[in-house]
Formats: C-alpha cells, sequence, structure tokens
C-alpha cells in the first residue's frame, strides 16, 4: 500500500550542533496505527513537531525527507504549510492545559479552525463543532462552545482537542499523548474514538505514548525511540513477543510489573 | 492528634463556573478525611469529581464555605499561611503552568528555602545539588530554564521544590500522570523512599489506579464531590466489589495486544 506519509532519514540538530532525532525513517499507510515509544526527552515530540516544520529554524537544523501524499513538506514555503497544518495532518498534543488561548472561548477557536480551512458559514461551522464535540462524548457541547479553557478541566480539554483536530477529517493524525492527561474512564473512551476515526475515514494515525498499554490497545507497528534513534521497529505482536532491542525488553519489564501490580 | 483532619467540608463554586444551569455548583459535599503521619492516602476519582478542589483546600489555598481542616489540631484558616505552608506542600499535575519560565531550576528549587531557611549562599547551594540529584537530575540540570526540561524532567524539579523544605505532608495532584514509566517507576519508588525516610504523609490525588496501589495506604473514592468509597487497606481495595471500584476496573488497558478490546 502506497503510504500517505513518508519520512527518510529525518535529523534534528540544534544549530550547536547538539543532535536530537539521528536519522530515523517510517512510513504511515491510511487506516494503519503506527506508535511511537520511549522516555521522556528521548525526542518523540520533536519528532512529531519536525515532521510539521513547527520547530524553530533559528536554532533547529533539521534535514532528510518528509512526503505527505506525493508533496516534500521539506520544500513547501509557510504559506503552503499553514494549509497542511490542521487540514491534512492534524495535531493533538500532549498538554491540553497550554494548547488553547486563554482569551478566548472554545467555540471561537474551534470555529476559527474550521473557517480557516473550509469556507462555510458561521451557522455551519457552530453545528459542525456542537457535532464533534459530541462525537468526543462531552456533554452539552453548546455549553462548552461558550466556556473559556480555562473552566474546563483537563480531561475535557483533551477530548475538546481531538474534537478540532478531527473534524477537518485529515489524512494523518499525530496524537502526542493524547491520553496522558484523561482519568482512566475517559481514557479508553478516546482511545475507542480515535480507532473509531481510524476506521470510518481510513486517517492514518501516529500515536506516541509511552504508556505500552495504549500501544497494546492500539497500534499495528511500533517503533521503539531512545536517545533521538529507532532502535526498534516491528509488529505490535511481534515486539511485545520477541522484543530483540535491549531497551525494549527493559521497558516491557517494567510494563510488565506494573501489569503485575494491577492484578495482585 | 491526627496530622491533618477534614471535618465535614463542603465547598461551591459561583456563578462563573459554566456547564450547571444553577448560578452554584456544588464540588464537595460534607467530606470528611484524615491523614496521620508517614500514611499515604490515594485518593481516585474522575475528572471533575472534585479531587483538585479538596487539595486546594487542604492546601489552604480555598477556604470551604462550610466544614473545618484541622493541621495538627490547628485550623489552618484560623491561622497564619505562614505557620504552615512550610510543612505542606504540592506537586501540581501540569509541571510547566507550575513554574515560573523566567527562573533557571536552582532558583525554582531554591525559593521555599531562601522563604524559609537561612542558608549560607555555599549551603544553599549544596542542598540544591543534593536536592537535584536526589530527583534523579544532575547538577548542571540547575542552570538551565524550565524550557529546556522535557514533561516529566520538570516534574521532578516540582518535587524537589516540594521536598526542599522538609514537609510532613506533601499534596500529589495528579503528580506522576504525565510521566513515563520509566519515570514514573523512579518517582514512584522516590516518593516511598522519602515516605519512609522522613515519615512524610502524601494525600495522592489520582486517577491512575497502577501509581496509587504502587504507594498508597488507603483508599478513597471520590464521585460528585462525595466521599463514595473508603479502603482502610490495599487488601480491602483490590477485593472490593462495588461499582465505583467495578467501574475503574473496567477501565484499564489490555497489558497484551493479544487481549486487546479496543482494536480487535
Amino acid at each position: 500500500m502506497k503510504p500517505v506519509l513518508s519520512v527518510e532519514h529525518l535529523t534534528v540538530e540544534t544549530t550547536n550542533g547538539q543532535p536530537l532525532v539521528r536519522d530515523i525513517s517510517f512510513s504511515l499507510a491510511a487506516g494503519q496505527i503506527v506508535g511511537l515509544v520511549g522516555e521522556s526527552g528521548c525526542g518523540k515530540t520533536v519528532t512529531s513537531l519536525a515532521l510539521l516544520r513547527l520547530l524553530d529554524e533559528k536554532i533547529i537544523r533539521q534535514s532528510g525527507k518528509i512526503v505527505l501524499e506525493e508533496q516534500d513538506v521539506m520544500a513547501l514555503s509557510d504559506r503552503s504549510l499553514r494549509t497542511i497544518r490542521g487540514g491534512k495532518i492534524a495535531f493533538i498534543m500532549q498538554n491540553p492545559m497550554s494548547a488553547f488561548t486563554p482569551v478566548y472561548t472554545i467555540g471561537h477557536q474551534l470555529m476559527e479552525t474550521i473557517r480557516t480551512h473550509d469556507r462555510c458559514s458561521k451557522h455551519e461551522a457552530t453545528s459542525r463543532a456542537v457535532e464533534a464535540l459530541r462525537e468526543v462524548n462531552l456533554e452539552q457541547p453548546e455549553r462548552i462552545l461558550k466556556a473559556y479553557p480555562f473552566e474546563l478541566s483537563g480531561g475535557m480539554l483533551q477530548r475538546v482537542m481531538i474534537a478540532l483536530a478531527v473534524c477537518l477529517r485529515p489524512n494523518v493524525l499525530i496524537a502526542d499523548e493524547p491520553t496522558t492527561a484523561l482519568d482512566v474512564y475517559n481514557q479508553k473512551q478516546v482511545l475507542y474514538y480515535l480507532e473509531k476515526v481510524r476506521a470510518t475515514y481510513g486517517t492514518a494515525i501516529l500515536l506516541i505514548s509511552h504508556d505500552l498499554s495504549v500501544i497494546a490497545e492500539m497500534a499495528d507497528d511500533v517503533l521503539v525511540m531512545q536517545d533521538g534513534e529507532i532502535v526498534e521497529q516491528a509488529d505490535v505482536f511481534e515486539l511485545f513477543d520477541r522484543p530483540q532491542h535491549p531497551y525494549t525488553q527493559r521497558l516491557l519489564i517494567q510494563h510488565g510489573m506494573q501489569a503485575g501490580a494491577r492484578n495482585a | 492528634m491526627s496530622l491533618l483532619r477534614m471535618e465535614q467540608v463542603s465547598h461551591r463554586y459561583g456563578k462563573r463556573r459554566v456547564l450547571s444551569r444553577q448560578a452554584e455548583r456544588t464540588v464537595l459535599q460534607d467530606v470528611s478525611l484524615t491523614l496521620e503521619t508517614g500514611m499515604c492516602l490515594g485518593l481516585l476519582g474522575k475528572s471533575g469529581a472534585g479531587k483538585s478542589t479538596l487539595g486546594r483546600i487542604l492546601l489552604g489555598l480555598e477556604r470551604p464555605k462550610a466544614g473545618r481542616v484541622l493541621f495538627e489540631g490547628q485550623d489552618i484558616y484560623g491561622t497564619h499561611p505562614k505557620d504552615y505552608r512550610q510543612d505542606i506542600q504540592v506537586v501540581f499535575q501540569d509541571s510547566f503552568a507550575a513554574v515560573n519560565p523566567k527562573l533557571t531550576a536552582g532558583q525554582i528549587i531554591a525559593e521555599p528555602l531562601t522563604n524559609f531557611t537561612r542558608l549560607s549562599p555555599e549551603a544553599l547551594e549544596q542542598k540544591l545539588i543534593t536536592l537535584i540529584e536526589q530527583v534523579g537530575l544532575t547538577r548542571a540540570d540547575l542552570a538551565k530554564y524550565p524550557s529546556a526540561f522535557s514533561g516529566g524532567q520538570l516534574q521532578r524539579i516540582c518535587i524537589a521544590r516540594a521536598i526542599a523544605t522538609n514537609p510532613k505532608l506533601i499534596v500529589l495532584d495528579e503528580a506522576v500522570s504525565s510521566l513515563d514509566m520509566v519515570n514514573k517507576a523512579m518517582i514512584l519508588k522516590l516518593l516511598r523512599e522519602l515516605k519512609e525516610t522522613y515519615d512524610l504523609a502524601y494525600l495522592f490525588i489520582t486517577h491512575d489506579v497502577q501509581a496509587a496501589q504502587a504507594l498508597s495506604d488507603q483508599f478513597m473514592i471520590l464521585e460528585q464531590g462525595q466521599i463514595v468509597g473508603h479502603y482502610p487497606t490495599p487488601q480491602a481495595f483490590d477485593q472490593a466489589t462495588d461499582p465505583y471500584v467495578s467501574a475503574i476496573k473496567d477501565a484499564m488497558l489490555a497489558t497484551h495486544p493479544r487481549k486487546r478490546t479496543i482494536r480487535k
């Protein structure tokens, strides 16, 4: 199958030469979920930001090839990048508390995004926003549209962000720790919803998580990252049954200990 | 005398709260709890249940509308914050929001020390090095700014700040929820060691049942502002079959892809 997004030899380093991501390659096909796991600070988030060229080019150098539906992302102008961001590749950030502007209502921010990418009336944008919020199981969506970000809990905000990312039907969804801020009840629902999006619209999802349970539930393939390098890349079943790299083995042992504590 | 007692605490938020038709919304209703020295109470509940509000009341940050909070027999809302601030510390959920981005890690950790103790610059420097190494970072990190750290690393700095004044009680408000499992296991181990060394008490607010089980001696479940379950021992919690505990256990994710339920 032809990949929607392919990344070849992506390298990211600071301008004073400190490497952050070292020569990584992977691809995402339509309807596929690729999991990216690793410790905090290993370069998972930098990778996802590099895919959208969101890193500050004054202090960060990136090289390699990023191809999104036959378009070379590295060669795009700022203007064309803006149409891709949010439209073709959507991003769910790790920290919902700081991802929204505190001075505008949720409704304003949702509708701004919808109307930047799609020509539609305010009325239509509102109904699409309400529909999107309902799909992530938020009660009373009309009220949420009138709320400011600080009036919602972290779990609710994260679901708003998922609604926002998904309402434009992107081909690729980068979910950077999408459930880390959610409680256990909401976590499973959000994962169900991501799966529903994948199954319904054939969205390719890059699922970044440090939680191996999330990866176990969702991924087709898994990339294991350590210090900016992909040390192992395998099918999810293969990875859990026969981890090859010592680092993966260590992660799985820790995961197993936690699972043991859970069942004890 | 108990270290801390909450007696019949009720709290409401005014009409600035959205998502409720009435102008006021009750967030806590007749909550009573007791914390003894060296004990960890795990407080579980959904997002929006009132867990963080309970933590804020206990810290003296939010005067409850009814009820009393006694720290070592003294009503904390009847005394000057300086009398207990050193003894009750907190680690919040969102580490980026909990630190001043214009201060270095060293300055962040030094703040409570300079407020409450008189140390010579050399002794302060030495104390900072001890603290930062205690949480698994290096002395070189003291000179860095928050933006140079990942979420997990920054949370360790917040923990170093919390233990700087040798408190008797620490409120851990989702303190490990955003950490990856390697760091989570490390921080939980560190918190356990600190608890034993200094006879610390914790109020561990979390939705992460595994983390709660790794640290807590007692458990409570908060639902819509009310305590709906109190389990005085870890065994009592494991064996409980009431709907609140079952709901938590149902929401847990699979630990291996073969057991997964979301994607078949």
